[in-house]
């Protein structure tokens, strides 16, 4: 097995990522939580974990807590593990709330460093916005200036302590950021859609192996999703699964 | 065990201006200040700073919220559920505390400081109308004990003495108990009961009146009425209109829990739509949120379940300015209403994982006190599993959510107009929803369906299992254990749990050889489920609570002998006359156009869908809104139900109810026609199309209601019929009345259509905004300038029932319609869009917002550009045709009304040539009248 896309009570955007991930050309299933919790290892077999969006346990208690728990107190040596055998992680909107709770991002030390909370709006909101990609991540590469992709959530404006954003920013740690029509990061509604701080869409660790981002690349993938007349040749979403393929099969 | 009290102040967001903003709307000026704190009630063995500890590490958010001690002030309120109130997220916080091996049971709440001048009897009075609902919540003061819990009941069979009542008593009888059975039904229950010679126990009248509620029969509809000389029967009219027009790839049409038509090969789409009207005027987040829930559960209760892919949400409230002193007694205010419903939408569709991609919303005064809100789903499901069948010696299991009070006679509540009082005496009819016990469901049965694990399914609404069970085992018959129904909480008496109304349930018929299977396929998916009956084969219904019998029902005779209705009315008239309003200038025709542009039946409800997820599942291809800024509305949605094939599913809705003050028949032919017209815009093929009808009316024991029923019907049945496009499904949700000190509001007579068709070739899809500058502009169709009853143009001068209504003529449109499809087929058609409310100004200026290209319109002699741009006729789609094609688009409508409106500019400026000189908008100009709304405050 190539690729997992994790699963739990309230996950709904895993049947699109399994359709990207396959359609890209890779051996992908659902891994149910329940089912991982009594066979931890199983994820040792492959190479590329997913967290897809969704309301795992409902998001009641703020967005992505409960499964956060489970991968800090139930799962967290295999995780270390699947991680220093030179496994990669994604986390897309409730993955990347998931990831941050968990302690995985930014330093993969099981504390919590970074943050998502309400948007600035304070709402639930599905829109399109641009991102611009950077880093050194390989899941950023080949993108254009101006890459579209939508976004649909409530807790999702990126918030962290001074010193925390500056040494992300130092080592490079940002891989999408929201720009506007003219492709520069802006803090502005809706180009920001829900305020994060220094644009931050996404962000990566260290090496580049554990992204997060809010915006929705499973939901850009077929052409037809994207709702206007779209020129370049390959859907963004398309170039985001190529670079995971790439990775995994490096 | 101890009750730890935690306060959590929420860091970032203080709802305090809001609150004094709604204060001062009530009339109370001296409040200064709201604070509002979150409380958890933790019971507990474990010391409270273990506890503590938890709570800060995974319960709150230390960048958000804090925890403090037990603030006050001279004015507070505590607030919390009422007792059985579903709370999901207290249950989740239990989760993580048992993980912890910690036994804890949590419960939540809210406590408000007032600071300012304010006295108790306003606190009272600002709290019911803000802060909290009577409905599902209550105050300090009514709090006994947070864990209040019930005493365990041991039951025994209760007899009633009908068999000697007369009729004047059986009639007191049915209302006292809330039965809400008609007196010539008791008269047959009571006549059934002498012959069996014994009286009736409570739980066998209480399944007479779930299974013979309007909610679950439909008296009205499948009633006989007397129509002039004529003898019908409305539901028959509908189906026979649909049989006739039933075309191959229909395939369950008017049976089983929703519509049903074949996609494409081997691949089905089946679609259900809904009202929850009554839940959603006392309590709307509940109300919304549980319709959803309730119609999702149709689709996975469709032949042996389908996928739902999508959902679709219109409501009609009553204006948004209106004063709260003008508000009849009783009833909430239609911002808090909207709010409510969006609201409910929000959380449950979302959560779902369900794209809600379409709806509608319309302002009338008449939704003032009876809001409507339809909830519509669609799913999709291999065509081999539509069909399911039951078979003795089933075991019957019911899977999901556990069983509570919640919504005990819900269903015959449906018999019944509201009052005042309606919310103290149905308190236990609303109910919240859980979408994600319902999520769970929803995995788990399609897994078991793929691996052929049941053999019948069906969905728990409106009379609970009485009804869902009752409904399905003729002819056989069955015995159900009411004490292995899985439960909430201890104290539900066996009467209580046959006709609960508790959310997020389906039940099972499998065979006995399954049932590990299933089990392993539940637990994974953490579903609860319990085996609770077996199906028989003696005809009889047994109702069994530990071992002793509680009832026993003939099923033939519940199923077959209900006395039919018979009703008589005379001809119903259309009052229509012409109406010619006074001419008027240039000038004030620019202010017009501006003023129906940002009018709240018209304006932009991008405020509203973009809290909803249109596109989760992957599938959405046309969305909402389109374009580079997503500016231009579209007239429905379009979906990939299967992402890599070219074949695409076109979904729309039609909803005129404004024309009903007229005439509720053309009311209902518009809804009809505004369906069909806009999913041929978008390149549906107009021989794939079917039809979901939603008949909302008030009292129908009311004759001049009953008149409107009729008529609407008749004209749902013309515009189909002519149209030669069938009704799959349908509903009708009357007694939408209330009722406050001796004067009775009723709404309009509202027919909603919900319309799915075929698109053959997703390229045949075109844009819905301007794209090419000099391409020519189109509009098919004939307008009749006089067609303008009912329109938003009059409306916007307070006449409201003058005018003709827009006539439809499906024959004549159907012809265009098919002409229009065939130019689509050829690909001459840049992009169209369907005329409707606010006619054809409204049209074109929403084609205008996407990509910023104008368009010059030339009236030539009309003397009467405003009804021309405003009147409302009907068969009429805007277009923009290839300029190199315009010839063949020519020849294809060779004898047919096509005007030639004008063409694309390149100028960002829409602007129209009349007799009396040019009328010119900058599209930015339009647009801020568009889009600068707002709906829910």
């Amino acid at each position: 097995m190539d690729a997992y896309v994790l699963f739990a009570p309230g996950t709904n955007c895993d049947e699109e990522t399994l359709y990207s991930l396959r359609k890209t050309g890779l051996k992908a299933d659902i891994l149910y939580l329940k089912k991982w919790l009594s066979k931890p290892d199983v994820i040792l077999k492959s190479k590329f974990l997913v967290i897809p969006g969704g309301f795992s346990f409902g998001d009641y208690i703020k967005a992505g807590k409960v499964f956060a728990f489970y991968l800090r107190e139930k799962l967290w040596d295999v995780i270390k593990k699947f991680y220093q055998d030179g496994g990669y992680i994604i986390g897309i909107c409730n993955g990347f709330q998931i990831l941050l709770r968990a302690g995985i991002l930014p330093f993969m030390d099981g504390r919590v460093h970074a943050y998502l909370i309400r948007n600035e709006k304070g709402e639930f909101e599905d829109r399109w916005v641009y991102l611009r990609a950077e880093g050194k991540s390989p899941f950023v590469k080949g993108f254009n200036h101006k890459i579209p992709f939508p976004v649909a959530h409530a807790e999702g404006r990126f918030y962290a302590d001074k010193k925390i954003i500056e040494y992300i920013e130092k080592n490079k740690m940002v891989a999408f950021r929201y720009v506007d029509e003219k492709g520069n990061p802006t803090l502005v509604y809706p180009h920001n859609p829900n305020g994060s701080l220094n644009s931050i869409a996404g962000i990566t660790d260290k090496q580049g192996r554990i992204l997060g981002l809010m915006p929705h690349p499973e939901r850009a993938f077929e052409r037809f999703q994207i709702p206007y007349v779209y020129k370049i040749n390959k859907t963004p979403g398309r170039i985001f699964f190529e670079n995971v393929f790439k990775a995994i099969k490096k | 065990m101890t009750v730890y009290k935690f306060f959590i102040e929420d860091l970032i967001y203080e709802n305090s201006n809001e609150y004094i903003e709604i204060a001062n709307e009530l009339g109370i000026k001296g409040l200064r200040k709201i604070e509002e704190y979150r409380i958890l009630w933790i019971k507990s063995n474990e010391k409270k700073n273990i506890i503590e500890k938890i709570l800060k590490r995974w319960i709150i958010d230390e960048r958000e919220e804090k925890v403090v001690d037990d603030p006050k002030a001279n004015k507070q309120l505590e607030i919390t559920y009422q007792f059985g109130v579903k709370d999901p997220e207290a249950e989740e916080i239990e989760r993580i505390f048992g993980e912890y091996g910690i036994d804890v049971r949590v419960k939540r709440g809210k406590r408000y400081l007032f600071y300012g001048k304010i006295n108790d009897k306003e606190i009272d009075y600002f709290a019911k109308k803000a802060l909290y609902n009577p409905t599902i919540e209550i105050k300090e003061k009514e709090i006994k004990s947070v864990f209040f819990e019930l005493e365990e009941i041991s039951p025994e069979p209760e007899s009633v003495k009908i068999r000697s009542m007369n009729l004047k008593e059986l009639k007191r009888f049915s209302k006292e108990k809330h039965l809400y059975l008609l007196t010539e039904e008791m008269k047959v229950i009571r006549d059934y009961y002498r012959k069996l010679n014994r009286e009736p126990t409570l739980i066998e009248l209480e399944t007479f009146a779930q299974m013979w509620s309007e909610h679950c029969v439909h008296k009205t509809f499948k009633g006989e009425i007397i129509y002039g000389n004529k003898k019908i029967c409305l539901l028959e009219e509908i189906k026979k209109a649909s049989k006739n027009n039933k075309k191959d790839f229909c395939k369950v049409l008017f049976k089983d829990n929703a519509g049903i038509f074949e996609f494409d090969k081997g691949l089905s789409i089946a679609c259900k739509v809904e009202t929850h009207n009554h839940p959603s005027a006392l309590e709307p987040y509940g109300g919304a949120s549980t319709g959803i829930g309730g119609v999702i559960r149709d689709i996975l209760g469709a032949g042996l379940s389908a996928k739902p892919i999508a959902s679709v949400d219109i409501f009609c409230v009553g204006p948004l300015d209106v004063k709260h002193e003008e508000l009849p007694e009783g009833v909430l205010h239609p911002k808090r209403i909207l709010k409510g419903i969006v609201k409910g939408v929000e959380d449950y569709g979302n959560r779902m994982g369900i794209p809600t991609v379409a709806g509608a919303l319309i302002f009338e005064k008449e939704y003032l006190t009876n809001p409507l809100v339809y909830c519509g789903t669609i799913g999709i499901m291999p065509t081999k599993y539509i069909r399911k069948k039951i078979r003795p010696g089933n075991l019957i299991l019911v899977v999901g959510g556990k069983t509570g009070k919640d919504g005990i006679h819900g269903a015959t509540f449906s018999s019944a107009e509201l009052t005042e009082s309606s919310e103290e005496i149905h308190i236990s009819a609303v109910q919240i929803g859980d979408p994600i016990t319902e999520k769970k469901i929803l995995d788990a049965i399609l897994e078991a369906r793929d691996k052929n694990l049941f053999n019948f399914i069906t969905d728990v609404g409106g009379g609970g299992l009485s009804s869902a069970i009752t409904e399905n085992v003729y002819p056989y018959g069955a015995e159900v254990y009411l004490d292995k129904v899985p439960l909430k909480y201890k104290g539900l008496s066996p009467r209580e749990i046959w006709i609960s109304e508790s959310q997020e349930r389906m039940v099972l018929f499998t065979e006995k050889e399954n049932i590990n299977k299933l089990k392993r396929i539940f637990e994974n998916h953490d579903v609860d489920f319990g085996i609770i009956g077996e199906v028989k084969n003696n005809g009889k219904l047994k109702l069994f609570y530990k071992n002793k019998i509680f009832g026993e029902i003939d099923i033939k005779f519940i199923h077959k002998k209900r006395p039919n209705i018979k009703r008589k009315i005379s001809f119903f008239r259309i009052r229509e006359s012409k109406y010619v309003p006074p001419k008027i200038t240039l000038k004030k025709l620019k202010e017009d156009a501006l003023k129906i542009l940002a009018s709240p039946n018209i304006r932009s409800r991008e405020e509203i869908i973009k809290r909803y997820d249109h596109e989760v599942q992957g599938r959405t291809f046309k969305k909402p809104l389109e374009g580079r800024d997503l500016k231009s509305p579209n007239d429905g949605a379009i979906l990939k139900p299967v992402m890599d094939s070219e074949k695409a599913l076109s979904i729309s809705v039609g909803i005129t109810p404004a024309y009903s003050r007229i005439s509720p028949f053309y009311q209902a032919a518009n809804a009809v026609d505004e369906v069909i017209r806009s999913l041929v815009s978008k390149g549906t093929n107009p021989d794939k199309i079917v039809l979901l009808d939603n008949f909302c009316f008030g009292n129908p024991e009311n004759k001049r209601t009953l008149a409107e029923i009729v008529d609407s019907v008749r004209g749902a049945v013309y515009a189909a019929e002519g149209f030669k496009v069938p009704f799959i499904s349908g509903k009708d949700s009357l007694y939408n009345e209330y009722k406050v000190k001796n004067k009775t509001y009723k709404i309009l007579p509202t027919l909603l259509v919900t319309g799915l068709g075929i698109i053959e070739d997703e390229k045949f899809v075109p844009l819905s905004y301007f794209k090419e500058k000099h391409n020519p502009v189109y509009l098919v169709g004939e307008t009749n300038i006089y067609e303008i009853g009912g329109s938003e143009y009059l409306k916007l001068k307070k006449i409201t029932k003058k005018g003709f209504v827009p006539k439809v003529y499906p024959e004549k449109f159907g012809k265009l319609y098919k002409k229009f499809y065939k130019a689509i087929k050829e690909k001459l058609i840049v992009s169209s869009h369907d005329v409707s409310q606010g006619g054809i100004f409204v049209a074109l200026a929403e084609m205008t917002f996407a990509e910023k290209k104008g368009v010059f319109i030339d009236l030539g002699k009309e003397k009467r550009p405003d009804l021309f741009l405003f009147s409302e006729s009907a068969g009429r789609i805007i277009c923009e045709v290839k300029r190199e094609k315009e010839k063949r688009f020519l020849q294809i409508f060779k004898n047919l009304p096509v005007y030639k409106l004008g063409e694309v500019i390149e100028k960002d400026m829409l602007i129209i040539k009349t007799v009396f000189g040019n009328l010119e908008f900058y599209i930015d100009e339009l647009y801020e009248k568009f889009s600068k709304s707002c709906f829910v405050p």
